[in-house]
């Protein structure tokens, strides 16, 4: 009886896993999230170098993400959502930006936190995607066009934001586990007997858990409420 | 043989004592738990009603914007003909009619026709590549599609939070406590204009 419980309880982690880890909108694991694969690794750190800079001096959370489409929403929503659901920006400040690329739909929107519109117009924001990344996306060269855009806006946040600088040197021994050394260690320890009593099998219930290892940036909990702009190509 | 029936008769009383004693605290436990539990529902009723109530404020601020706007809108468009005089003109006069309009219905229903000659102005603007090509212009429609955004993702929230209260309202057993309050049922707010697109 007990025996036949086990897949059970493995569906159960399953479900509650996945209905956790994945909501409706996607989880932005780093700065940079690209579900369509138009990127190369490289240049996603060229990106991201920017955004990392950007979060050191202003604490200014700016986010990538690359999609294949954004419907049933549509972009405005689905930016927001996004936005919402992962927290760019400090929580009390609100200063994340989310720079999204819709493929398949030919359409981009920079989505403004609340904190960062004062000195993000829409006017200023919708120059910036028209001039430095709609050229480039017309053609598929979706780095240029997404590398020249994140500078430019990363420029402005930086020449007329203050916020409150920031480290971002990983406070954890393993960058990408969020887990103090102690907590890392318990982690380990609890993860050991529990293998020795189930005889193993909890390693194998530990694969169905899918945000696994995903600590990557964990982001600050702010808002937006629509300010930015967007086009099409 | 006496002393042995006295002492079962004291027993038995002291057992029947603690019986009500142990009683009496359950019943206890039980009315503080459902007392607390009231109040904890109560109070949950009136934040969420708070928040249906800031969040239109959230709402009426950006309409606040989108009116701000219009002047500027109107001057600027006014210099090329592509606009026609009679849309502005309207423009103008629903902006001074939301500003004298005194309920929130009133300023509902203004801006629902204010929203529809944007609408119109907004078609002239993406008809003529050329209107597109000066900066002053395209900042300015930047702003208003901006601005149509914000309405839109806070009357989108708005709507959310109705939707939470109106299902915790009618929600069993909450609907008890709510029906001591005085809990309203809140309303939607559904655009029948939706937002032009880019």
């Amino acid at each position: 009886m007990k025996r036949s419980l086990t897949p059970a309880f493995a569906l159960l982690a399953l479900l509650i896993s996945s209905g956790a880890a994945t909501a409706d909108y996607p989880t932005l694991v780093y700065y940079v999230t690209d579900q369509v694969g138009v990127l190369t690794e490289s240049e996603e750190y060229d990106i991201e170098d920017i955004c990392v800079e950007v979060y050191e001096q202003t604490g200014a959370e700016m986010a990538v993400l690359v999609v294949n489409t954004t419907l049933p929403d549509g972009i405005d929503i689905f930016a927001v959502k996004t936005f919402e659901q992962n927290g760019l920006g400090q929580e009390d400040k609100d200063d994340g930006l989310l720079i999204l690329v819709s493929t398949e739909e030919g359409a981009w929107r920079i989505e403004v936190g609340y904190g960062l519109e004062g000195i993000l117009p829409d006017s200023k924001v919708g120059d910036i995607g028209t001039t430095y990344m709609e050229p480039y996306l017309a053609v598929a060269d979706y780095y240029t066009g997404i590398y020249e855009a994140a500078y430019a806006l990363g420029v402005e946040i930086l020449d007329n934001y203050e916020g409150s600088p920031q480290s971002s040197d990983s406070q954890y021994p393993i960058p990408w586990i969020p887990l103090k050394t102690w907590q890392l260690v318990l982690v380990i320890g609890v993860v050991a007997t529990l293998a020795i009593v189930t005889k193993g099998r909890v390693l194998f219930w530990l694969l169905f858990f899918r945000n696994w290892g995903g600590g990557g940036k964990s982001w600050g909990g702010g808002r937006s409420g629509g300010g930015g702009a967007r086009g099409k190509w | 043989m006496l002393i042995n029936h006295l002492r079962d008769c004291a027993f038995m009383a002291l057992s029947k004592k603690l019986l009500v004693i142990i009683a009496l605290v359950v019943v206890a436990i039980v009315v503080l738990a459902t007392v607390a539990w009231m109040i904890l529902t109560y109070n949950g009723l009136v934040a969420e009603n708070e928040k249906v109530d800031s969040q239109w404020a959230q709402v009426q601020n950006q309409y606040q914007r989108k009116i701000d706007l219009i002047p500027t809108l109107v001057q600027t468009a006014s210099a090329y003909q592509q606009f026609e005089a009679s849309t502005l003109a309207n423009i103008t006069a629903l902006r001074t009619q939301w500003m004298e309009s005194l309920t929130n219905e009133d300023q509902v229903n203004v801006t629902n026709q204010l929203d529809a000659q944007l609408a119109t102005i907004i078609v002239t603007y993406e008809a003529y590549p050329e209107l597109q090509s000066i900066t002053i212009v395209r900042d300015l429609f930047y702003e208003l599609a901006g601005t149509e955004n914000r309405i839109a993702t806070e009357r989108m929230r708005y709507n959310e939070y109705v939707q939470d209260f109106n299902a915790h309202l009618k929600s069993f057993p909450a609907s008890y406590v709510a029906s001591w309050g005085d809990f309203e049922e809140r309303e939607y707010y559904e655009s029948p204009v939706a937002p032009p697109a880019p």
